[in-house]
């Protein structure tokens, strides 16, 4: 055989298994993973999300960095023990360093004694219960979880009663300075309307007013007059609604008539839209519990939202996609952090923890984050929304931490 | 629809038909189907009626005949060309050695048909749903409580998580709605019997008056009476009704650290009565099953309180469960069976000698396997309820394989029902195409040996017509 039959043949053989061999990515050595049920409508861009920091770190200190997105739904639900099968599976593998969520509540609070007693690191952008973080109000299971074991639960999502805080800032930039409160929710699984009342009363007497009446409601006819009319001779200007439609906040805008100024609300009306189709005068503003990164005039943050809508063109955005983003890029951080501290060596999950619970994370897309010994963050933020034309539109990013 | 080819005809039965025939086959009379399918004798009279007109046959004797030689046929078989009828002159002409090659090859065609037969052929019991409708049966799950009154197969039930059947109906943990529903034998109609009322759980209170909290976990007594495990400020309760419609309080553990919370909390536990009174309550927050004798304190009858695998064929009592759900009596062999849920197995201890050992699955691992083999070595997935046969069959809600398994009395483990899949499907199919979102808690009805298995995510209760023997 010539020579340039044998380079054709070597040329022939080396292209045939080019073009048949797959190219096999190298494994990576650093693995960070998440789980949420993928039932959720938010979750496949959450997932995006979090695929997006890993990708923007391929090499971390010169470690592989990989990302293993598990699902804790069964059957089309969210199920606690298919977190927990979940978490031994993460835990037996050495190469997992923490984890993005859960996504859901009652997964993380069965979660979180198991993941302590791992040192495992778990930052939640969705987990809203105040019993997960601040457990001497509410659980023993939590507390006892964290007597031998160090808090391993983080979130930048704020807890629950911290929209009434939000709600108190901002009702003080609006100059509103005397409202009254109802509780209004008309299922047995929610929980918590004092809490919010007792937030929001507190950081509305820092920002100079006063909430001069509170009632519970639990009224199925949605008569609100007599709590009105109370509230009217109280001197309120507005009136701070916790509830939801099947507690009847669509029936107490409609009846406010001309009396009042403000309706303020939770996250539990804001959904809705029927809601603003009923003749209300009063200008009513809610709260939800995340932040819309894509309507930020931030360069910074707009170059996020930009990368994300290259990376997964097609991928809707939702609620909860940026603050994803923000918890892998915190624990990417704080792996980092670790890797430095252990002199370029793969960190213990504690390490990872103790990076977690003590950094400074700043330029994330939803905030800059801290977290407290509880596990909430120092500064967890949140948006109002207003009603125009029968509609919500975004008005600003608000903080919801406390004065003090 | 099932089509069949009856002589030189295609019989199409309807589903329900197909059902009845079958029945029929079993030697059942019309009243035991109307029983069994939840449905009046008059509906089976119509069915039946409709079946021998079907067929053209006239007597029981031939409904069973034709089911036997026809019910069971696949669509592949059905779809199988039939020859022709005369050989055309040209092919006459055919070498020997043609045939013999288009022999070998219609052999293995055929072979080929019988293997996809016995791999996709329905097998198994029917399946069918006896309370409960789903309002989004794909969807994420909707919470709704109505049907009291109707029958319960209009009734809408959210996230039920257990049923313990009585001489007269059986009971369900109607859990997310927090009340406990009756569904009558003959009338099949559903009503609300304990809960949905805002009174605190006291003794002596009408039982539908009061706030039962997150009672998961039902039971009945040698009399028919009903006991119920649920949560009161992490404190586990054992609460019966007494034959005046009150409730009372039996007996109480300590906390255990359950938090029901939010959407779909976990199960607060298991619950068996044994037929001298005894109460087994499993402690899934806690890790621990606990023996109540009356008249004395709870003691602990397994697990150390940790959760983790340990302690096979040692005491009980020191022993690492994770997460312990179902609970199921075998009086007869002497032993409580337990869904290890956490360790995605299923054990049993031993009654006269408080023993634990391995049943089903290796605790160590989890997975979807095994079936046809031993059934230590088999792998099942978060396995939430367990019953026992009168012949000592085990019977095994995988839940998050989505399938039921039986073992064996030798021990071997097969597949009962279930396709693997996570979705509601086959109501009055066979077990092997029926598919489940979320089959967790299982009961025998000693009566007709059906097996009751509660579809948790479908929020309904289906039943496997005729499985224990």
């Amino acid at each position: 055989m010539s020579f340039k039959r044998l380079a054709a043949a070597a040329f022939i053989v080396v292209l045939a298994v080019a073009c048949n061999s797959t190219v096999q990515a190298p494994a990576p050595e650093i693995i960070i993973a998440s789980d949420f049920p993928s039932i959720a409508e938010a979750v496949p861009s959450m997932q995006d999300a979090i695929q997006l920091a890993v990708a923007e770190n391929p090499k971390l200190r010169g470690y592989r960095l990989g990302y293993v997105p598990f699902d804790d739904s069964l059957g089309g639900a969210p199920w606690t023990q298919k977190g927990m099968q979940n978490l031994k599976r993460m835990f037996a593998d050495p190469r997992v360093l923490g984890m993005v969520g859960p996504f859901n509540s009652y997964v993380t609070i069965e979660e979180i004694p198991r993941a302590s007693a791992e040192n495992f690191v778990m930052l939640s952008p969705t987990a809203t219960n105040i019993c997960l973080t601040l457990a001497p109000f509410c659980d023993s299971q939590i507390e006892a979880a964290h007597a031998n074991a160090p808090v391993n639960f983080f979130r930048i999502a704020p807890p629950d009663p911290a929209q009434g805080t939000a709600m108190a800032h901002f009702a003080g930039q609006q100059h509103i300075k005397l409202v009254a409160a109802i509780i209004m929710w008309n299922t047995s699984t929610q929980s918590g309307g004092d809490e919010y009342i007792a937030e929001f009363a507190r950081e509305l007497r820092f920002q100079g007013g006063d909430l001069v009446r509170t009632e519970e409601s639990r009224n199925p006819n949605h008569d609100f007059t007599n709590f009105l009319t109370h509230a009217k001779q109280a001197g309120a200007e507005a009136i701070y609604a916790v509830g939801d439609v099947a507690g009847g906040i669509c029936d107490i805008r409609a009846q406010m008539g001309s009396n009042f100024e403000y309706l303020l609300l939770t996250d539990g009306a804001t959904t809705d839209s029927d809601c603003l189709k009923s003749p209300a005068s009063v200008a009513t503003f809610g709260t939800a519990g995340s932040v819309d990164a894509t309507l930020s005039s931030d360069p910074h943050v707009k170059s996020i939202v930009k990368a994300f809508q290259k990376a997964y063109p097609r991928a809707p955005i939702g609620d909860y996609t940026f603050a994803a983003y923000d918890c892998a890029q915190i624990l990417i951080a704080a792996i980092g952090r670790a890797i430095d501290a252990n002199h370029g060596g793969v960190p213990t999950r504690l390490e990872v923890l103790k990076q977690v619970a003590s950094g400074e994370f700043d330029g994330g897309a939803t905030g800059s984050y801290k977290f407290l010994p509880s596990g909430d963050a120092v500064s967890p933020t949140m948006s109002i929304w207003g009603v125009k034309d029968n509609h919500w539109y975004y008005i600003d990013k608000v903080d919801a931490s406390a004065s003090s | 629809m099932s089509t069949s080819s009856n002589g030189g005809g295609s019989v199409r039965l309807s589903r329900r038909e197909l059902e009845v025939a079958r029945l029929v086959a079993e030697g059942l009379t019309n009243r035991e189907i109307a029983t069994r399918l939840f449905v009046s004798e008059r509906t089976v009279d119509g069915h039946l009626e409709h079946v021998r007109e079907k067929l053209s046959v006239n007597t029981r004797a031939q409904v069973a005949t034709w089911v036997t030689r026809h019910a069971d046929e696949s669509p592949a078989a059905v779809a199988v060309p039939a020859p022709p009828a005369a050989r055309p002159a040209a092919l006459r002409r055919i070498s020997k050695r043609w045939w013999v090659t288009a022999s070998a090859v219609a052999l293995v065609i055929v072979e080929a048909v019988v293997v996809l037969q016995v791999v996709v052929a329905p097998r198994g019991p029917l399946v069918i749903t006896v309370a409960g409708v789903d309002p989004d049966p794909t969807g994420f799950p909707v919470f709704r409580y109505t049907g009291d009154g109707g029958l319960a197969t209009h009734a809408a039930m959210a996230l039920p998580s257990d049923i313990a059947i009585a001489p007269d109906g059986f009971y369900v943990a109607d859990y997310r709605n927090q009340v406990i529903r009756f569904v009558d034998r003959t009338t099949r109609r559903i009503k609300t019997y304990a809960g949905a009322g805002g009174l605190p759980l006291e003794s002596g209170k009408v039982a539908i008056s009061v706030d039962l909290g997150f009672a998961s976990s039902v039971a009945v007594d040698r009399q028919g009476r009903l006991y119920f495990l649920t949560d009161e400020n992490q404190d586990l309760q054992v609460w019966t009704v007494d034959s005046g419609g009150l409730v009372q309080r039996v007996t109480q553990l300590a906390p255990s650290g359950n938090e029901p919370l939010g959407f779909f909390p976990d199960p607060v536990g298991g619950l068996a009565i044994a037929s001298d009174g005894t109460i087994y309550i499993g402690d899934r927050a806690g890790n621990q099953i606990w023996k109540y004798v009356p008249g004395s304190d709870p003691r602990l009858f397994a697990g150390s309180g940790r959760y983790g695998y340990s302690g096979d064929s040692g005491p009980a009592a020191s022993a690492m469960l994770d997460s312990p759900t179902g609970l199921a009596l075998d009086e007869k062999r002497g032993y409580l069976y337990f869904a290890d849920t956490g360790n995605n197995c299923i054990r049993r201890i031993s009654l006269a000698g408080d023993v634990i050992s391995r049943f089903a699955g290796t605790c160590q691992s989890f997975g979807d396997a095994g079936d046809g083999g031993r059934a230590l070595d088999a792998r099942l997935s978060i396995p939430f309820g367990v019953a026992v046969g009168g012949d000592g069959t085990v019977f095994i809600a995988d839940t998050g394989n989505y399938r039921l398994r039986e073992v064996e009395p030798g021990g071997i483990i097969l597949a009962l029902a279930g396709t693997g899949q996570g979705v509601f499907f086959g109501d009055g199919v066979a077990a092997s195409q029926a598919s489940f979102r979320a089959p967790t808690a299982l009961e025998i009805d000693r009566v007709t040996g059906d097996l009751f298995v509660v579809d948790t995510v479908s929020q309904c209760v289906r039943a496997l017509i005729g499985v224990s023997r």
